[in-house]
């Protein structure tokens, strides 16, 4: 017996699907449940059965579809098995059968565009769009009031939110049965394209107002507009890595141009800063911080730099990087599969689906999925793809007596092999997603893998990529887990993921276009602060994310590093050369970071707040040194200026902080001071004020504050 | 719509029990087109397809054969010509699982057709405000937005309480069969 406290996902989506609300997203979902289980099978089939009844029994008490030329008053049939109503099916059946067989078909045939405008007329309204309330809630946008210029934007984005109503009132006098749907596909429209490269105004507007129906249901209220400061840090530290300086932030504040949000995310896109932290980022995801193997991570920092200066489409770099061939000084990219090719190439299997795809193939490696319909046999052919590769050793060309260490691809003659559960070795062909995949003249498998892989309007593979961008600049995720989009993960937003991920389909997959959408759409402009209105709100309990506001991050080991060099201007004590100060970054990010020898090549980021870290932060020579007061430090500069002492403190929180002093912190920080001054004069009293600006600088870096994005 | 067209010459006319088993059969057809294309307005004009069909037909209908059977396969077929016919404007199931859920729904029928019989005294058992927001709700041509409209509440708050009336049915209507089936 299915019941449907077993299947609550279930009995929501088909919710959603009655009441014609359902996404294309969350109907992909529906039949995945639908398809994989069989008492998911056979609950909708009962719900859908006790809906239609509903619908049946109740339409049958009203006559208002009748065709008036047939009599119903000659009700010559027994009574209906079927307890309830007299529908006006059988009603017709009926009085057309004692009328005979002509007017029986004739009626049949010739009634229905009759009900079919009939019942246009009923419903005209509510049939155009599922969510046509979506508009009318948000009259004036956040994002297309900020640009008035453009003139057409402002009309086009939400006519194009809603094209099924452009179809209503180009022609009133259409009755096409498509206007009666529950499915009306949203995205497959005739849209001007030129509207989404632009600025994307709509595509901001869409996601805005998806955003506030979620809130709408919800019945919670968005946290408040974040405060310039406190925007602008988080700006700087989801895209460039780093905090702003203490200038950058009172030169943001100061700006009062309306669209200076969207300005400053431009320029940090153009900034070189914005390459090395992607490069780490993503440097990151692919090989780990802790280069355990033969890992050459200069060289791969080296594509993803490349990559990232020239905004390449994110499809090529992946194709790149899974099909890349050669030794990695010659080609970067061949970094990530020389670091997981161990194993049988199952770290190479399940980073791959894991980072590209964000689906966890790692389980089924070894048996069927037990929540989704993943199987085995999935994970081995996708496995089979990377088994044409191979680390070889060549000798050198320049050199043959030297060997280096190279992708090479090597033929697979027929399947690979594999032991399922119960000891049967079974064979694995190329394939990914059902299709097949065979070398096909200069194209190997893993040429076809990448061509699959981006195959489409909303491949998997760009859908990954807009959770995970997502992720990085508003701290939750689509899905409870970033990497599972799998079939069995809850997708708060599918509207905003499918848009999202088609309009970068469709912009090339260009990355510093989708940053630009996220950056600017109403959630990052949130403050992180939880108000009454929205306290469930807080995926760190398990709930859903709903980005009513800006979730609070750590700082990655990276970022910190980064932004003490900021916040202390301490550059010069580490290293006179670029190369000198990176390898002291490395160094001391070696500190926070342990591998675990695991299938998956795992590691873990010691950096979250805990007590090594602590102490490392509060007494590591990094922090040490840029306290110190040598010349050419920010320390120093702000304790020799010619400013009052109120001036000295609020530089110093801005420099950290990106804010000014609270009046209780410059209260305390005030009588710091003058315990430090005490009863000395002169130079020494100026001493002492520095070591009481030094401690509070020590105490602004060591908060938590400082360490969090919020 | 003025002028009707010639009519067709009779061969012969439909006998009382075909009928009979036609208007009989009518809600079974309706849902049986439901469950595979979820949506009642699509299904009520896949049914006139269907009905028009097995009117022409009829005379290859043999009597004492299992007519359910025989209409469900003229339905399966419409579902799929309608289905060929809107599929760039739908989202629909694929061919495959649609087959599934239509051999599964017709090896339910017995089954759904005392949950059909329940469901009326379910219905009867709601409070009454619910009972009639319910019937609002599947009133002709109604839909969400019309009934919040109607009541003056929020549109969501109207949708979740479609979602407790319904599953407030379903659990009842389950309830009831249990002593049967077990």
């Amino acid at each position: 017996m299915s019941n449907w406290n077993q299947h609550p996902e279930l009995v929501e989506l088909l919710e959603l699907l009655i009441e014609e609300r359902l996404s294309s997203a969350q109907f992909a979902q529906l039949e995945s449940l639908v398809r994989s289980d069989a008492a998911a099978r056979r609950f909708y089939i009962e719900y859908m059965d006790l809906h239609g009844t509903l619908h049946w029994n109740t339409a049958a008490s009203s006559d208002r579809f009748l065709p008036e030329e047939v009599d119903f008053t000659c009700d010559l049939a027994p009574a209906e098995t079927a307890p309830i109503g007299r529908s006006r099916y059988k009603q017709l059946a009926i009085a057309t059968a004692a009328l005979g067989l002509i007017l029986a078909v004739t009626v049949t045939v010739f009634n229905k565009p009759q009900n079919q405008v009939a019942k246009q007329d009923n419903n005209a309204s509510q049939q155009i769009d599922p969510a046509p309330q979506k508009n009318s809630t948000t009259p004036n946008d956040l994002i297309a009031n900020s640009t008035p210029s453009k003139g057409g934007m402002s009309e086009g984005g939400p006519v194009e939110l809603n094209p099924s109503r452009t179809n209503h009132t180009d022609d009133p006098n259409s009755t096409s049965k498509n206007d009666n749907t529950a499915f009306v596909v949203q995205t497959d429209n005739s849209k001007p394209s030129n509207a989404a490269t632009d600025t994307g105004a709509d595509v901001v507007a869409y996601v805005n107002d998806q955003l506030r129906q979620s809130w709408d249901d919800n019945e919670i209220k968005p946290s408040p507009r974040a405060e310039d400061s406190e925007w602008v840090r988080r700006a700087y530290l989801d895209t460039v890595g780093h905090i702003p300086t203490g200038e950058q932030v009172k030169a943001f504040v100061a700006d009062k141009r309306a669209d200076k949000r969207a300005r400053l995310i431009n320029t940090l896109l153009d900034d070189e800063d914005y390459i090395r932290n992607w490069t780490t980022v993503w440097a990151n995801l692919l090989i780990g911080r802790s280069n355990p193997r033969e890992v050459n991570r200069v060289a791969l920092e080296k594509f993803l730099r490349n990559s990232f200066r020239q905004n390449r489409g994110w499809d090529d770099v992946v194709a790149d990087v899974i099909s890349a061939e050669g030794t990695p000084e010659e080609n970067g990219a061949a970094s990530f599969l020389m670091a997981h090719l161990n194993n049988e190439a199952v770290p190479a299997t399940a980073i791959t689906a894991k980072l590209f795809l964000c689906q966890q193939m790692q389980c089924t490696q070894c048996h069927d999925h037990p929540f989704n319909d993943r199987r085995q046999d999935e994970f081995w052919s996708f496995n089979s793809i990377f088994k044409e590769v191979k680390v070889i050793d060549r000798p050198r060309a320049d050199n043959p007596k030297l060997n280096e260490r190279a992708l090479a691809n090597v033929r697979l003659d027929g399947p690979t092999f594999y032991e399922t559960r119960n000891g049967l070795m079974k064979a694995a062909y190329p394939q990914f997603e059902g299709t097949r995949i065979a070398p096909e003249g200069e194209q190997d498998l893993r040429g076809g893998l990448a061509k699959l892989m981006s195959e489409g309007d909303a491949p998997q593979m760009a859908r990954a990529f807009v959770n995970r961008m997502w992720m990085h600049f508003l701290g939750a995720a689509f899905t409870a887990q970033v990497d599972d989009m799998g079939p069995h993960a809850r997708i708060s937003h599918p509207q905003v993921v499918d848009r999202l991920t088609r309009e970068f389909v469709r912009s090339g997959y260009d990355v510093k276009q989708l940053i630009r959408w996220i950056t600017q759409s109403e959630p990052y402009q949130l403050s992180s602060r939880i108000t009454s209105g929205n306290t469930v709100d807080d995926p760190a309990t398990g709930n859903e994310a709903l980005f009513s506001r800006a979730y609070v991050k750590t700082m990655t080991v990276e970022q910190v590093f980064d932004s003490l060099l900021i916040a202390t201007d301490a550059r010069e004590l580490f290293g006179s050369t670029w190369e000198a100060v990176e390898q002291k970054r490395s160094e001391w990010l070696q500190q926070f970071v342990m591998a675990f020898g695991t299938d998956e090549n795992d590691e873990a980021d010691l950096f979250d707040g805990s007590i090594p870290q602590a102490l490392m932060m509060m007494n590591g020579e990094l922090v040490q040194l840029s306290l110190q007061n040598k010349r050419g430090t920010y320390l120093e500069k702000v304790a020799h200026s010619k400013q009052s002492d109120d001036a000295k403190i609020e530089a110093v929180a801005l420099a950290t902080l990106s804010r000014k002093p609270t009046p209780q912190e410059l209260a305390a920080v005030r009588k710091l001071i003058r315990d430090h001054v005490g009863q000395k004069r002169g130079p020494e009293a100026q001493a002492a004020t520095t070591a009481g600006l030094q401690d509070l600088f020590w105490a602004y870096l060591n908060s938590n504050e400082f360490i969090l994005i919020h | 719509m003025s002028s009707v067209p010639d009519t067709k010459v009779v061969r012969a006319v439909p006998t009382e029990e075909f009928v009979q088993l036609f208007s009989r059969s009518q809600r079974r057809l309706f849902l049986h087109i439901l469950a595979q294309v979820s949506n009642p307005a699509d299904a009520e004009e896949i049914l006139q397809d269907t009905n028009v069909v097995i009117w022409s037909k009829f005379e290859q209908f043999q009597q004492g054969t299992n007519f359910i059977a025989w209409s469900f396969q003229i339905a399966n077929f419409e579902v799929l010509k309608f289905r060929d016919k809107r599929r760039s404007s739908r989202l629909f199931f694929t061919d495959e699982l649609c087959d599934v859920i239509a051999r599964e729904a017709e090896s339910m029928h017995d089954d759904l057709d005392l949950r059909r019989a329940a469901l009326n005294e379910c219905l009867q058992k709601l409070r009454p405000q619910d009972r009639e927001l319910i019937e609002n709700r599947y009133a002709p041509g109604n839909k969400g937005k019309g009934v919040a409209e109607d009541v003056g509440r929020p549109i969501n708050s109207v949708y979740q309480s479609f979602g407790r009336i319904r599953k407030t049915l379903y659990e009842c209507v389950s309830r009831r069969l249990k002593p049967s089936v077990r």
